[in-house]
């Protein structure tokens, strides 16, 4: 009961102000402790909220590395989205009449391993989706090939470079609508031949498919006369043609399915 | 005259501790009253009168480092440990009398000298509640020490 007593006392003390010099005097001993032992915690503090920030900025760091990735390959998705987008608009706009009522396949390209000479290429269509032997690869109104062999998911399209390819032609440039045969050559280039002498011919003029073969459908864009051949010793002209796509560049197609 | 002098270089220690090193180190909400787990810790080891003397002491130098009016904290914790023995001695004795002493005395010494909340806050009574808690806890693990030196 003693203590209780000592503290009313002491209390009843410093309501008079005795206890301030006492306060003073202690503040010399202990106030420097209380700093050090403050600075002391604020260390420990930071010590530990350090490490376990660096935890946690790692966990962070590594969840924005993944989520980089997945935005990064949504990116390329969305571009390649955007593309063939793109690519559907520009071929619904350029779409030939004729062409209008034939179902497109957009279909990817990549090159054909088995073929060196770069004739023909693969694209990842083939029978699961409709793609038939003979069906005309085209982009816009550009002849690109026709399918030659058919897979269940790819198929084998020869190019118009193709020394194997023969597409009945003509020069919708002239008045006459001067016809010939357009060959491939071994994947470099293309010619027009068996043209008569008696037709005109001249740098610059746009041949098209004619559709007399019965494989190529009439009016896709095969490429423009770069030099015309006229020997006089020989019966028919020909003509060098530059071919409006780089075919061997291509990476889309459209492939023109049979109804 | 030794036995007071170490109960008064204790009591600093602990005091500085309460004052100035747990509350940054842990915040300043539910933290352990270590002078009166040292009072507590006296009781523990059937040492009444060190019990009293401990927190008095305590209770002043607390006091004086945290610039409160003087001899305030001594007589809540002086009290509260004063109603402790009497507890324990008339009533009945555990961990409970200990743990409703504590939780008073933690909610009284809020009040007053920490000047947080109103009387009727019930988070500072849940607040002096754990404190209690672990201010018993630190008392069991004084005893510890004390009987073993003892």
């Amino acid at each position: 009961m003693k203590y209780i007593l000592a503290s009313l006392f002491l209390l009843f003390l410093s309501l008079f102000g005795i206890h301030k010099p006492v306060y003073k005097f202690a503040g010399y001993f202990f106030s420097p402790l209380q700093y050090g032992l403050t600075n002391t915690a604020l260390g420990i503090k930071d010590f530990s909220l350090f490490y376990s920030n660096l935890r946690s900025v790692r966990r962070e760091n590594i969840k924005l590395l993944e989520d980089n990735l997945i935005l990064e390959s949504r990116v390329v998705e969305l571009k390649r989205l955007e593309e063939e987008n793109q690519l559907l608009r520009n071929q619904l706009g350029l779409s030939l009449d004729s062409l209008k009522d034939r179902p497109l396949l957009l279909a990817n390209v990549r090159g054909n391993p088995t073929d060196l000479t770069t004739a023909t290429v693969i694209i990842d269509k083939g029978s699961r989706q409709g793609v038939q032997t003979g069906d005309n690869v085209i982009l816009g109104n550009y002849l690109i090939g026709k399918v030659t062999n058919v897979y269940p998911i790819e198929s084998e399209v020869e190019l118009i470079t193709s020394p194997y390819t023969s597409i009945t032609a003509y020069n919708i440039d002239s008045e006459r609508k001067t016809e010939g045969i357009v060959l491939g050559k071994h994947g470099s280039s293309v010619v027009l031949e068996k043209i008569l002498p008696s037709e005109r011919l001249k740098t610059g003029d746009m041949i098209i498919t004619s559709g007399k073969d019965g494989i190529y459908i009439p009016g896709l864009y095969i490429g423009k006369v770069s030099e015309v051949f006229e020997d006089a010793t020989q019966p028919l002209k020909s003509a060098t043609l530059q071919t409006a796509l780089d075919v061997k560049r291509i990476d889309r197609v459209f492939v023109l399915i049979k109804k | 005259m030794k036995k007071i002098l170490t109960l008064i270089f204790i009591n600093i220690i602990f005091a500085l501790l309460q004052t100035a090193f747990f509350p940054t180190l842990f915040g300043k909400q539910a933290l352990i009253n270590w002078v009166l787990a040292l009072g507590f810790a006296w009781l523990l080891v059937d040492a009444p009168v060190t019990a009293l003397k401990s927190v008095f002491v305590g209770g002043v130098i607390l006091d004086v480092l945290l610039g409160t009016r003087l001899g305030l904290s001594s007589l809540i914790m002086t009290a509260g440990v004063y109603l402790l023995i009497l507890v324990r001695n008339y009533l009945f004795r555990g961990v409970i009398p200990h743990l409703v002493v504590g939780t008073i005395v933690a909610y009284i010494y809020s009040l007053v000298i920490l000047a947080k909340g109103s009387p009727v806050d019930l988070l500072l009574l849940v607040l002096a509640f754990v404190s209690a808690l672990i201010s018993y806890l630190a008392s069991l693990v004084f005893k510890q020490i004390l009987a073993s030196r003892s």
